[in-house]
């Protein structure tokens, strides 16, 4: 089994560090401006992310990270300071978790909304495509 | 199944599709066994002349190395991918994929696959953007069956 490590960021204040603690998970744990980080073998950490979503729901939003917690190959404190490469779209993102969790709140009680399709590319039409450039020679 | 999303490090995409029951194939795992295997080749972020190899299977020899590094990480994950969900106009595509070139090599190949995609954009301070970003995606993961597994090639 292989290590992993997680993002646990939370769209406003939860206790998550202090539940983890609680429950004794075998995990390392830092608490961060956005959430907490947690490091651990695998199935360990799928137990504690069940865990997280039942007990927080849809407050929580978890992703994974590439770097070991406090790599010295990311970690700010060996950098000389400055946002960690990365942050800014997490930065970025953790301004949509409001609006995010409140549509997710609502997904089982609003059954009725009316999806708006996003404009998908579509190929365009051989025939259509022919009439053009018709067009242009003529 | 199989979800590759875009932009590859997003937070909010990793996490909506493994919440309504999907595998997201993210940048960060590929990162992950890059920087944290027992035996490193090339110290500190062990890039091998292999992966440099395996870049040129998706981009040419004179194409900029940024390009063909990056394509080397992200081009396997689409390659495994059953269904694809796509931001458009991520306009802070920073960090690991902050390359315009890379972002737009990566939607054609999605579209080159012929794999179930869904564009989206990122909702705005509004509300409805929010409610139809996420209802879109709950519903394209809901509909994905087994049956549509893997494109065309």
């Amino acid at each position: 089994m292989s290590k992993v490590t997680k993002m646990v960021v939370v769209s406003s204040y939860a206790p998550i560090l202090s539940k983890i603690y609680k429950l004794q998970f075998d995990l390392t744990i830092k608490e961060t401006c956005f959430g907490v980080l947690i490091s651990g073998e695998e199935e360990e950490m799928r137990r504690a992310t069940d865990y997280m979503r039942n007990e927080f729901g849809n407050g929580v939003f978890i992703k994974e990270r590439g770097f070991p917690m406090g790599d010295v190959r990311r970690c700010r404190a060996d950098r000389g300071g400055g946002a960690r490469p990365g942050f800014y779209q997490l930065e970025r993102e953790i301004k949509m978790l409001p609006l995010i969790e409140d549509s997710l709140n609502n997904l089982d009680e609003e059954v009725d909304y009316k999806i708006h399709p996003y404009d998908q590319d579509k190929k365009m039409n051989a025939i259509k495509l022919q009439k053009m450039i018709e067009g242009m020679y003529k | 199944m199989k979800v590759f999303i875009f932009p590859p490090t997003s937070l909010i995409l990793s996490d909506l599709v493994e919440r309504f029951g999907h595998e997201p194939l993210v940048m960060m795992r590929v990162i992950r066994d890059k920087v944290t295997d027992l035996s490193l080749d090339s110290p500190p972020l062990n890039v091998t002349p292999e992966d440099v190899k395996a870049g040129l299977k998706y981009a040419a020899v004179d194409t900029p190395p940024g390009v063909r590094g990056r394509l080397a990480l992200i081009g396997p994950l689409i390659e495994n991918a059953d269904a694809a969900i796509i931001v458009r106009n991520a306009d802070y595509s920073f960090g690991c994929v902050g390359c315009a070139r890379t972002n737009e090599y990566l939607r054609y190949m999605v579209k080159r696959r012929g794999i179930p995609t869904l564009e989206v954009e990122y909702p705005k301070e509004n509300e409805e953007d929010a409610k139809n970003f996420v209802y879109s995606i709950e519903k394209f993961l809901r509909d994905l069956k087994e049956g549509k597994k893997n494109g065309r090639d």
